[in-house]
């Protein structure tokens, strides 16, 4: 018990990233503080620990809450270096915001020297189905052309206002973050092993 | 370390490669005299890409959600910035996408090649910002009189781009861009802060600074005309006194210049009738607008500052500051100190700890300018402590080096405003002061930054007047007490490192030798 304790007690970092204004800091304030704050200041750096049982085993998720503005991008490969899962917002309603996922996504293998890595990509906003430009086919895609050659990522709908699946877009990246780590992804998948040892 | 990605859009940037056709990248004085060949009489305010897109989004924009927040489209940015690149005016009719032509604005100022506040004014400000929280007016004054030094292309695109932002946060009912938002999505482009890990906090402090001046648009670039007052002048705002227009003392002191009463009357402080009831009346300063640049090097870095003076610190350099410094030094503030310990005497503490603290500066190298001021702060309180020793040993003395430093100032500096102001000064001072005794600076009533802010307002002027001899013995003691005190922390690292190249150097020279 003791060991399973001191085990669950180091915290997960999981950073969240994306274009600005797509309701990172929704989806995190949701998740950690269960409320939907109406606000519109842009993030700059914000961070939020939380700890729940995923799986019947403790979690205690250090979640940094990161700046989607371009003026910000130098702070982004600081934080990344640091993170070990990562969400990558995007909202439905808005175009831009989902053409940055696929450079975010490769920006997070460069910097991790890594070709897999624990990426959940959460389309926000899915309540505002009126305004909806970007359709859960055109975002599968995109994830399942990762997913060839990166297993640990998965897309998920969400809605920070309605508080849909929320829960489950953080628990299901600490499920990844687990298996990556179980198939010992940190130590196989480097990308550029050095071939002299 | 990867290319940051300000990086590779430069480069994928039409144009970016070429500096020399490129708008973006190109010095801000360059930027305004490249007009369209049929205009080309005279530089333009500002440069044509921040109009010609300010002038866009006012009429397509303002009502935009997250104007400035939202980015823009990378590939569409791209097609803006080349079309500037190659036409002088640029059509938006069938570009409908705001935030891309927004991007491309703030892409524009990012890459300015020092910004439109440099990093060393972007320093200033932040001092400034720290040592006037929590006074509004004496930080739109401070901001002004920082915004009145930079090169006038800076300071007129600074104008020119807070006024619309000022526009763009007056519909934030529609676009959600409150002055708070506005800053935060500017303060980066706007204020270079550096990379470093110190450069963070610089960072917030710049937001907060643009979110200021784009809330006070008013107060700070258009000042209401009582502004042709000497530079600044401490006054204290009567309650209850509406429209009495200039006092006579006040009339005296700005010697000439025209003045208005903007909020209701003023009565001067520098007489000693309104000094006994200046604890009610508040305290409120005025400036003047017009444009006097300054050796920009005169100001030196100083943190946060509780004491009247650090508001002249803020702004020092000038023979009408040191005297303005004076009135506030004696006349001001008198709640928080109550034993009222400011008199020429700790004044010449401060002056000394100045001297010192510069002396210190030189000894030790700074780094970077940030550590550099803390460095001074901390130096500084040490110093305090030691010009206050020194100042029991030949306080009288002393007494009259001070005496002579600001009247030197004034006499070369301004007209015959100052000399006036100073007699009144020095005939008031001495009545003011309770007891014969030397009055001590108590460190304990200051903030750390007090002494530090206070003494460079007047440091600078020290410096400039010429050290006067007396006090130089006192410094060379002073500074060895605050070595003593400092060398703790400094000392070990400089010995060793001194220790450890002398060291290699033997080593080498043995291996030479062999």
């Amino acid at each position: 018990m003791s060991k399973s304790v001191s085990k669950s007690v180091k915290p997960i970092k999981i950073v969240v990233i994306g274009s600005g204004g797509v309701g990172k800091s929704a989806l995190t304030l949701q998740f950690s503080k269960s409320k939907f704050f109406l606000d519109y200041d842009p993030t700059i750096e914000d961070s939020f620990s939380k700890s729940c049982y995923i799986d019947n085993e403790m979690a205690r998720l250090d979640i940094l809450d990161t700046a989607g503005q371009e003026e910000f991008t130098s702070m982004r490969e600081q934080y990344m270096r640091l993170g070990q899962a990562f969400l990558v917002v995007f909202s439905v309603t808005d175009r831009k915001g989902f053409e940055e996922v696929d450079s975010l996504i490769q920006l997070i293998y460069r910097v991790k020297d890594r070709e897999a890595f624990p990426i959940m990509v959460a389309g926000n906003k899915i309540d505002l189905q009126n305004d909806r430009c970007i359709d859960q086919s055109l975002a599968q895609e995109l994830v399942q052309r990762h997913q060839e050659f990166n297993p640990y990522c998965a897309y998920i709908e969400t809605s920070a206002k309605t508080r849909l699946n929320v829960d489950l877009v953080f628990h299901d990246l600490v499920r990844l973050l687990r298996l990556y780590n179980a198939k010992g992804g940190s130590k196989q998948a480097k990308k550029s092993k050095c071939s002299l040892l | 370390m990867w290319p940051s990605r300000r990086g590779r859009s430069d480069s994928s940037g039409a144009g970016a490669t070429n500096g020399a056709s490129s708008i973006f990248g190109a010095p801000l004085d360059v930027a305004i005299r490249r007009r369209g060949s049929s205009q080309q009489q005279q530089p333009a305010e500002v440069p044509d890409i921040v109009r010609q897109i300010c002038e866009h989004l006012s009429k397509a924009g303002l009502a935009t959600e997250g104007l400035f927040r939202v980015n823009g489209n990378n590939r569409m940015a791209n097609q803006i910035r080349r079309l500037f690149d190659e036409h002088s005016v640029v059509d938006f009719s069938d570009i409908h996408d705001v935030h891309s032509i927004a991007s491309v604005l703030k892409q524009y100022i990012r890459e300015l090649p020092d910004g439109i506040v440099d990093s060393e004014a972007t320093l200033q400000f932040v001092q400034a910002a720290e040592a006037a929280a929590g006074d509004p007016n004496r930080l739109c004054r401070d901001y002004a009189e920082l915004i009145d030094r930079l090169p006038e292309p800076n300071r007129k695109l600074l104008k020119y781009l807070t006024e619309f932002l000022r526009r763009v946060a007056d519909r934030d009912a529609e676009n959600k861009m409150s002055p708070l938002n506005l800053g935060i999505c500017f303060g980066p482009n706007v204020f270079r802060c550096g990379d470093t890990v110190q450069s963070l906090k610089v960072q917030s402090m710049a937001n907060k600074i643009m979110s200021d001046l784009i809330a006070h648009y008013s107060d700070v670039f258009e000042p209401a005309p009582q502004a042709k007052l000497p530079r600044m002048v401490t006054v204290k705002e009567c309650s209850g006194s509406g429209g009495a227009g200039n006092s006579p003392s006040l009339r005296r002191l700005s010697a000439g210049s025209t003045g208005g009463g903007g909020g209701g009357g003023h009565s001067m402080t520098n007489n000693n009738s309104s000094h006994s009831s200046s604890s009610e009346s508040a305290a409120v300063a005025l400036r003047s607008g017009g444009p006097q640049p300054k050796p920009r090097n005169s100001l030196q870095p100083t943190l946060s500052a509780s004491t009247p003076a650090s508001a002249s610190a803020g702004a020092a350099g000038g023979a009408s500051m040191v005297s303005s410094s004076r009135v506030s030094l004696v006349d001001d503030e008198p709640s928080s100190y109550s034993e009222s310990p400011r008199f020429p005497q700790q004044q010449q503490q401060q002056q000394l700890a100045a001297q010192q603290q510069q002396q210190l500066g030189l000894l030790q190298q700074p780094g970077g300018s940030l550590s550099r001021a803390i460095r001074a702060a901390v130096a500084s309180h040490l110093f305090g402590a030691a010009a206050d020793e020194d100042a029991d040993d030949d306080g009288d003395e002393d007494d009259d080096d001070v005496e002579e430093l600001p009247r030197d100032g004034g006499s070369s500096g301004g007209g015959g405003g100052p000399d006036e102001e100073e007699e009144s000064e020095r005939t008031l001072t001495p009545k003011a002061t309770p007891s014969p005794a030397v009055p001590r600076l108590d460190l304990s009533q200051l903030t750390a930054g007090g002494p530090a802010a206070a003494a460079t307002g007047t440091g600078a002027s020290a410096s400039s007047a010429g050290a006067p001899g007396a006090s130089g013995s006192t410094s060379v003691e002073a500074r060895r007490s605050v070595y003593d005190n400092v060398g703790s922390l400094q000392r070990p690292a400089s010995a060793g490192k001194s220790a450890w190249v002398i060291g290699s150097l033997f080593f080498i020279s043995s291996r030479s030798c062999s």
